[in-house]
């Protein structure tokens, strides 16, 4: 049933390629890698939008997941017949052309290898995802498929985050109408191979914005976090964190080519992490000062295009949060705001909870440390990637947004720093470390001068 | 003077495998992740507390009828009037479980779900709040609970 899962996401993975290939530069293989690393997020996150929709009007699951079976297998013969002189083998081996690096193609296919036996023991020793998982994903994407045309009662649930929204549960719920049954391999592949798709990404992003080098040591360096493989626990977050990679991502590849392409496909990316968490709202917010103040440089068919992108998925969400969801805990429980936000020990535990998760990703070597130490050393790269600036924006904003919520909380401010904000940091920790190693001097530019 | 140009070369050369002990310190870390992860692959079983919590739910769940979808769900701080001793965790664990009946807190639906650490009160509790009803027992303190009408 796990191989079958593993199996239904071939669908959802051809239209997300599908999509990215009709909208961004379909004549370039350079990107090739990213394409296919991204194609998770937008393939998954197309068929969860478009199967909200279906199951909203009062249609059947199962007759979405044929249609969209059909629609992936119309795309492959199209692509294929239109690209059939085009696809040649030979070009496959650009990908990997790194016959002298062997050794460190080899150390890499270990450690992804290791990454993936991680996974399977962090997955397979806990079946249903960690309580959070359980008791606010999985439980709605149950509802859907069980309850049939009765899929709103999960509103009725009396604890619990019912107002949360569909991205991860919806994707369940198509998996299991791809095998015919509610198991629950299908949340463990799912986040198994999103993980894979994550670390793939990070490591095509650096590979195309700086050089191979530099994405075998930030792959390898991603894999010795036990952070990541917090997506085996089946919390929205990782797959939160993948987005805002690929936005990120993207951000800077547009600031290196200046593809107004790559504005859709951001826009696109920003509404479905509204979609994913509530959490993504806040990136909306983010993203779109951000594209503003870009535009105000670069022009306003920038932002024209970034809104395109955002429109559909941000659509579906408020129409989810104003006829479906009800209102968040937070928002409706918030009190004492003022005098909250005025609390400087407030403030200050919660500055200090924030200090102590960073200092501690590393789990038992302080990874900050190293990395401080690190950029004190080798320093910026000379090799000047513009855009830079946009990641530390979107990180620093995503983290105030977060800052904020802890200070205006409701609840016991003790637990809820306990019980999220390692789930909430890890949201921007491969962004920051994609823009770090995007900024920082490569082992190429370290090495190459000493030849010199 | 050649102390300063000794230690600029110092400096080059600690840039120069910076990245390589970057990269060792990771390799490391890889391989005392595996050293902790060979344990736990042995012990893999499918087994958290969702999979020991399920299959004495089953029976439960295959008795509600079809076209309830809402149920009331009890626990024993509703009989000892405890609030303090309600088990949160056990009542989303039977929420997860009955999906895609909604669970709600408390007496008011026609059906509803017994959840007792103690049920030796129970009778006693039922007839002085639901009057007319008739309870089905599945056992580990499990019962579904049909109000009658009076």
């Amino acid at each position: 049933m796990f191989f079958l899962s593993l199996l239904s996401f071939i669908p959802r993975l051809i239209l997300g390629f599908s999509m990215i290939h009709m909208i961004w530069n379909p004549l370039s293989k350079n990107y090739l890698l990213i394409k296919m690393f991204l194609s998770g997020a937008i393939g998954f996150g197309i068929s969860s939008l478009f199967s909200f929709l279906w199951i909203w009007s009062g249609f059947n699951i199962f007759t979405y997941v044929i249609i969209e079976f059909l629609l992936a297998l119309f795309l492959v013969i199209y692509f294929l017949c239109k690209n059939f002189e085009k696809i040649n083998l030979i070009n496959l081996q650009t990908l990997f052309q790194y016959k002298s690096q062997f050794f460190a193609f080899f150390i890499l296919a270990i450690s992804v290898f290791a990454f993936g036996f991680f996974l399977i023991t962090n997955g397979f020793n806990f079946p249903h995802g960690n309580m959070d998982a359980w008791m606010n994903w999985n439980v709605v994407s149950r509802f859907i498929y069980r309850g049939g045309e009765d899929w709103k009662n999960t509103f009725l649930r009396a604890l619990g985050h019912p107002d949360y929204p569909f991205f991860v549960p919806l994707t369940n719920v198509v998996t299991w109408g791809y095998v015919q049954k509610d198991t629950f391999l299908a949340p463990i592949a799912f986040h198994f191979v999103f993980s894979f798709l994550m670390l793939g990404l990070l490591f095509s992003f650096v590979k195309a914005l700086k050089n191979f080098q530099q994405a075998i040591l930030i792959t390898i360096l991603f894999i010795a976090l036990p952070i990541t493989t917090m997506g085996m626990s089946q919390l929205a977050d990782f797959p939160l964190a993948y987005i805002i990679l690929a936005i990120g991502g993207l951000t800077l590849l547009y600031f290196k080519t200046k593809q107004t392409q790559l504005l859709i496909l951001i826009g696109f990316l920003t509404g479905l992490a509204a979609w994913t968490k509530n959490e993504g709202i806040i990136l909306v917010l983010n993203n779109t000062i951000l594209w503003c103040i870009i535009a105000f440089f670069n022009g306003r068919e920038n932002l024209k295009r970034y809104i395109l992108g955002l429109l559909f998925p941000l659509v579906v969400v408020i129409l989810f949060k104003i006829f479906l969801a009800p209102e968040n805990d937070v928002v409706s429980g918030a009190q004492n705001i003022l005098e909250n936000t005025l609390n400087i020990d407030r403030i200050l535990y919660i500055l200090k909870n924030f200090g102590a998760t960073f200092l501690g990703v590393g789990g038992g070597i302080s990874l900050v440390s190293i990395l401080l130490l690190y950029i004190i050393i080798v320093g910026k790269s000379s090799e000047s990637i513009s855009g830079i600036w946009a990641i530390v924006f979107m990180a620093l904003f995503q983290l105030f947004s977060y800052f904020i919520t802890y200070l205006i909380t409701p609840h016991d401010l003790n637990w809820h720093i306990k019980t999220s904000m390692n789930r909430l940091t890890f949201h921007v920790l491969p962004l920051i470390l994609l823009g770090m190693f995007c900024w920082l001097k490569s082992p190429e530019e370290l090495w190459m001068k000493k030849e010199a | 003077m050649i102390l300063i140009v000794h230690r600029v070369e110092v400096m080059k050369r600690i840039k120069k495998i910076a990245p390589i002990i970057l990269f060792i310190i990771s390799i490391s870390m890889i391989g005392v992740r595996i050293y902790d992860a060979i344990p736990k692959s042995q012990g893999i079983n499918f087994s958290d507390d969702v999979m020991k919590w399920e299959p004495k739910i089953q029976s439960l769940r295959n008795s509600l009828p079809d076209d309830v979808h809402h149920v009331g769900y009890v626990d024993q701080s509703i009989i000892t009037k405890s609030p303090k001793i309600f088990d949160i965790e056990e009542m989303l664990l039977m929420q997860y479980s009955i999906a895609p009946v909604a669970l709600e807190i408390g007496f008011e639906k026609k059906w509803i779900i017994g959840n007792f650490s103690d049920d030796t009160n129970l009778k006693a509790w039922l007839d002085e709040h639901i009057v007319k009803y008739e309870t089905q027992d599945f056992g580990f303190g499990l019962y579904l609970i049909h109000k009658l009408e009076e």
